[in-house]
């Protein structure tokens, strides 16, 4: 074989490799994460997968956050896929280990920080690509996915502010940090994605800032007010912020008419105390109208042509149902 | 082009040593260094305890590292600054079963030039924890 032809044959395993690994990281048309890394032979070749219940787990780690892992490849390949992830966006992170580190290592700040945070549900196609060797996850761009880059946006800000407030005098440090936060808050107010938001307000001196700003954190979560997401709620119960009360003024009006509709019911056929005249039937009301007219029972009986009996019955009854015992009183009975 | 190559080269170097001088010119030649190291063995251990770190007003530097590594229970490391204020926290958590053993690493790194003078605090918050600590501090006047 001359020189020329095994070039030519390692060119083309060399591009089929890249063609498959290019293969492998991109399936348009299925869930994941997919990207590239640019690792030095001290990390492992295998990345990690997290779920961060809430961003007050942002920095917890334990093998049970772990959700998923796949190998990088030579070329510094991966893709996850993400048939298996929840509906609802959540926040994931990823990272990869030292050689010889457990899976489960988390290593915060440095040359070394080993972690990188994202945005991501069932139906994401994240493509994202990190560009630094030393930390691995130290600028990472991502392709299409807006609320990844955004979220990567306030990475990069906080990180660029504390760099430069790390290397700064004290006073100086103080004008960083609290125009740091003051922006931070900027973005939470304005991020339309629940999510990104928080995060700002997380990378804030968030603690400090809801005692000495209440007022801030009432108004957002009142702006917030129609977000069920279960990020947002741990973060009002972080503060007992109550969740501000939806419009009810139609609710109520309804109520309230229906209050008084019903009120108006029970007093024409409810609570209306019968007076005893009412209780009388209709015979003993005829009975009635002729006792105060000073009928006699024997009368009674002649008008209705009934028995005497029949009508001391009828007026012992109508004597009962007024409370009265004499004819007298049946007299003085304002009807 | 040789001329040109030679010039890059240069420029390269010049570059790369402007760079180290700033790191070195970060670093010069402090007048003193105060180093704590501490190495913390939990065996089975809830009880909360504190590592102090005493910052001066002529103190320039602070760097602080903590590394972690449990095989069981829940530990929450916290940096406070002398104001009270959060400068930094994690956590990890491990189960140790019959069946299933497991590592958990955590480790933290913090740097800062003229960090405010005063009593910082590591808080070290174990529960049931099986692991150990190392915590390095070095305080550079």
């Amino acid at each position: 074989m001359s020189k020329q032809h095994f070039k030519f044959i390692v060119l083309l395993i060399s591009l089929g490799t890249t063609d498959y690994s290019f293969a492998q990281a991109k399936k348009p048309n299925q869930a994941h994460i997919s990207g590239e890394l640019l690792l030095d032979q001290t990390w492992d070749r295998t990345l990690y997968l997290s779920h961060i219940p809430s961003f007050e787990n942002m920095y917890d780690m334990s093998n049970e956050m772990i959700i998923a892992k796949t190998k990088i490849d030579s070329l510094g390949y991966f893709q996850f896929n993400l048939d298996f992830f929840p509906k609802e966006e959540n926040l994931f992170r990823l990272h990869v280990t030292k050689k010889g580190d457990t899976p489960a290592t988390l290593i915060i700040g440095g040359k070394d920080e080993n972690h990188t945070f994202l945005i991501a549900n069932k139906d994401s196609n994240i493509e994202l690509r990190a560009n630094s060797l030393n930390p691995p996850f130290r600028k990472v761009l991502y392709k299409k996915h807006s609320v990844n880059a955004l979220f990567q946006e306030v990475t990069d800000f906080v990180y660029s502010l504390d760099s430069l407030a790390a290397e700064s005098t004290s006073a100086k440090r103080s004008f960083i940090d609290d125009n740091k936060n003051k922006e931070l808050l900027v973005v939470a107010d304005t991020s339309t994605n629940v999510l990104v938001s928080l995060y700002a307000i997380y990378n804030s001196k968030y603690e400090s800032d809801y005692f000495s700003n209440p007022n801030f954190f009432s108004l957002y979560s009142e702006k917030r007010k129609d977000e069920d997401h279960s990020y947002m709620k741990t973060f009002r119960s972080k503060f007992d912020l109550p969740k501000p009360e939806r419009d009810n003024t139609l609710i109520l009006v309804i109520i309230g008419v229906a209050l008084c509709g019903l009120a108006y019911l029970f007093g024409k056929y409810g609570f209306k105390k019968k007076s005893g005249y009412e209780k009388l039937t209709v015979q003993e009301r005829k009975i009635f109208e002729l006792l105060r007219n000073g009928a006699t029972n024997q009368d009674i009986a002649n008008t209705y042509n009934i028995g005497l009996s029949t009508v001391k019955s009828h007026v012992s009854s109508i004597y009962s149902k007024l409370n009265i015992k004499s004819r007298k009183e049946v007299i003085d009975f304002k009807v | 082009m040789k001329n040109q190559i030679a010039i890059f080269i240069v420029s390269c170097l010049f570059s790369v040593l402007s760079v180290q001088g700033q790191d070195n010119d970060f670093f010069s030649s402090p007048d003193s260094v105060s180093r704590i190291t501490r190495e913390i063995e939990l065996k089975d251990d809830s009880k909360p305890e504190e590592v102090a770190i005493i910052v001066g007003d002529q103190d320039s530097q602070l760097m602080v590292q903590i590394f972690s590594i449990i095989s069981k229970g829940k530990l929450v490391i916290e940096l406070y600054d002398p104001f009270g204020t959060k400068q930094g926290k994690f956590s990890v958590a491990a189960q140790m079963s019959a069946t299933k053993k497991e590592k958990v690493q955590g480790s933290m790194n913090k740097r800062l030039r003229d960090p405010k003078s005063g009593d910082w605090k590591i808080k070290i918050l174990p529960k049931n924890v099986e692991g150990s600590i190392l915590v390095e501090v070095e305080v550079i006047q």
